[in-house]
């Protein structure tokens, strides 16, 4: 019921996209983050989706896991969809009842924030589909490094990242274990309004943090009698190194990024008119 | 030089307002290199604060622990001691700090800073030596609790240890993941490390060199199987003797003569054969 979070959303398939450099496969999903925000032109998205076929093509995913992240949010962008629809006031009046119209340019909008979301979405799952959690957070730390010279703990934030990590599927398991403990000496967790629920998980939650406390104290320990020391000496087994995947995928995302800068600032919507004539 | 010290070692915590629990009171003992030695006795003898004396992890109250001539006080020395003396604690979950496999194994030696190329041998060398290599790259949370304390011995093993102090670290496992563990236990052993085992399992004791029994923080008893089984003392200390020690007990007082004590399943077969013939 739970998937090993040490994997997570992590679909295997050996690519050169998963071998590729954490470090730069985030950097490189900040950049498509950021680049994103600047398309405003039909142009501009079919750029960004051909890109991102392209990755899923070269990653080996199977289109339906990328689909399946947009699955979780459908809701938002549906429901974003519905408001900005029938509250961007502008252009030409298409249709309207009573106080309610909807507007050419609140088309246009609309269809625009959905294409932006759900490719927003496909983008950052490529890293997780691609990349482990574990992964992930070697390259934060590594990407966030420079801050230790302005004071921030690095490295004791990686290491509350990746204990975290390494812990939340040992409390799922002792959560169902607590749960059905409690449900054999009678507690009932799906009868009663939302506060009785929440009321009912009292019981599971107080000996959930309790043996938490106990956990940490024996990790705590643990870790002692293995030398941890959060000092400048400690040496990392795994080394992250840029190959040349990662200098052609940074290629390519930066010339997707100056596409989407050119299309913006320099045609703004030339290729609009161009490609969709008057529809847009 | 015996490789472990303890003389005359107490240990008291406090529990409250001015209250403490005075967990060992004053025990002595050396072990030699290379022994395997259980340790036991009823819960609240004080055999798990006296495993923490071993590593540093707790500095007596009064007397001295010393491991290969260094004094656990010794603070600058912490990480020497601990370096030689690893500890394989009673939970597999709360001991694994890392996510996937090889990088739990290689979380000591990074922490001693040693160089990268031998981080990785040491890894390699370490699961190969548990049995574990194929499974380095998993994650640890699909293991089973023998799985788990095997990975737990290798992140001891790669620290390159002299001693290894086993805390009850097969209390929490079926059948078949304690004789997986006794089993890496022996073959260690056999290669010259010494082994502490905390166990208040009698058939796991009867298996080691010598045991030494505590009783209400105090050394009770230390001596082969053999002779700590055969002494009265023992049934006061509050341990089940072996189910084969036992019955061969029940048998001489119906009238059996065993030649010597019986703390396996084979001498209680060869002590009965020889009273048939």
């Amino acid at each position: 019921m739970f998937k090993d979070v040490a994997f997570g959303q992590y679909y295997p398939t050996g690519s050169v996209v998963h071998r590729m450099d954490p470090r730069m496969k985030l950097l490189l999903t900040i950049m498509f983050v950021v680049a994103i925000f600047f398309v405003n032109t039909y142009f501009g998205f079919m750029i960004t989706a051909a890109v991102l076929l392209a990755i899923i093509l070269i990653a080996r995913l199977p289109m339906l896991s990328v689909l399946k992240s947009v699955r979780a949010i459908v809701f938002i962008v549906l429901f974003a969809s519905l408001v900005n629809l029938f509250m961007i006031k502008g252009g030409e009046v298409l249709w309207s009842w009573k106080s309610l119209q909807i507007t050419d340019q609140g088309v246009h909008t609309t269809i625009k924030m959905a294409l932006r979301l759900v490719l927003l979405i496909c983008g950052a799952s490529l890293l997780t589909l691609t990349t482990t959690p574990v992964e992930v957070a070697d390259g934060t730390e590594s990407l966030i490094k420079p801050l230790k010279y302005i004071k921030v703990p690095v490295h004791d934030i990686a290491m509350i990242m990746s204990i975290a990590l390494r812990f939340i599927p040992t409390l799922f398991e002792e959560t169902n274990k607590i749960i059905a403990a409690q449900k054999a000496r009678g507690a009932s967790f799906d009868t009663g309004g939302l506060i009785a629920r929440a009321k009912a998980m009292l019981p599971v939650l107080i000996p959930l943090f309790v043996n938490s406390f106990r956990r940490a104290d024996e990790l705590a320990f643990a870790m002692d009698a293995r030398c941890y020391n959060a000092t400048e000496n400690r040496t990392k087994m795994k080394v992250m190194k840029l190959g040349a995947a990662d200098y052609v995928g940074f290629l390519l995302i930066a010339a997707y990024f100056v596409a989407i800068m050119l299309d913006r600032y320099y045609f703004g919507g030339v290729m609009d008119s161009l490609i969709f004539g008057g529809l847009v | 030089m015996p490789q472990i010290e303890l003389n005359n070692a107490s240990y008291s915590y406090r529990v409250g307002e001015g209250q403490t629990v005075r967990a060992l009171r004053g025990v002595s003992f050396s072990v030699e290199k290379g022994e395997f030695v259980a340790l036991t006795g009823m819960n609240g003898s004080g055999k798990s604060t006296l495993a923490k004396l071993l590593n540093g992890l707790f500095t007596p109250s009064a007397g001295d622990v010393l491991i290969e001539g260094i004094n656990t006080r010794d603070e600058e020395r912490t990480f020497d001691i601990r370096r030689k003396a690893g500890m394989v604690f009673q939970n597999p979950d709360n001991q694994m700090v890392a996510t996937v496999i090889e990088d739990d194994v290689a979380f000591g030696p990074e922490n001693v800073g040693i160089p990268r190329e031998e981080i990785v041998e040491r890894v390699d060398w370490a699961l190969e030596a548990v049995g574990m290599s194929e499974f380095r790259k998993r994650s640890a949370s699909k293991l089973s609790g023998g799985q788990k304390q095997r990975v737990a011995i290798a992140g001891v093993l790669a620290m390159k240890p002299d001693i290894i102090i086993f805390d009850e670290s097969t209390s929490m496992l079926d059948p078949e993941g304690r004789a997986e563990i006794m089993e890496v236990a022996k073959k260690l052993n056999a290669t010259g490390i010494t082994v502490i085992s905390i166990t208040h399992n009698m058939d796991e004791a009867a298996q080691a060199d010598r045991i030494i029994v505590l009783r209400k923080g105090r050394l009770v008893l230390d001596g082969t199987p053999k002779e700590v089984f055969a002494s009265p003392e023992v049934e006061a200390c509050g341990l089940a003797l072996p189910p084969a020690t036992e019955l061969a007990r029940m048998l001489t007082e119906r009238g059996f003569a065993f030649s010597e004590t019986v703390t396996d399943e084979d001498g209680l077969v060869e002590g009965i054969c020889a009273q048939l013939n």
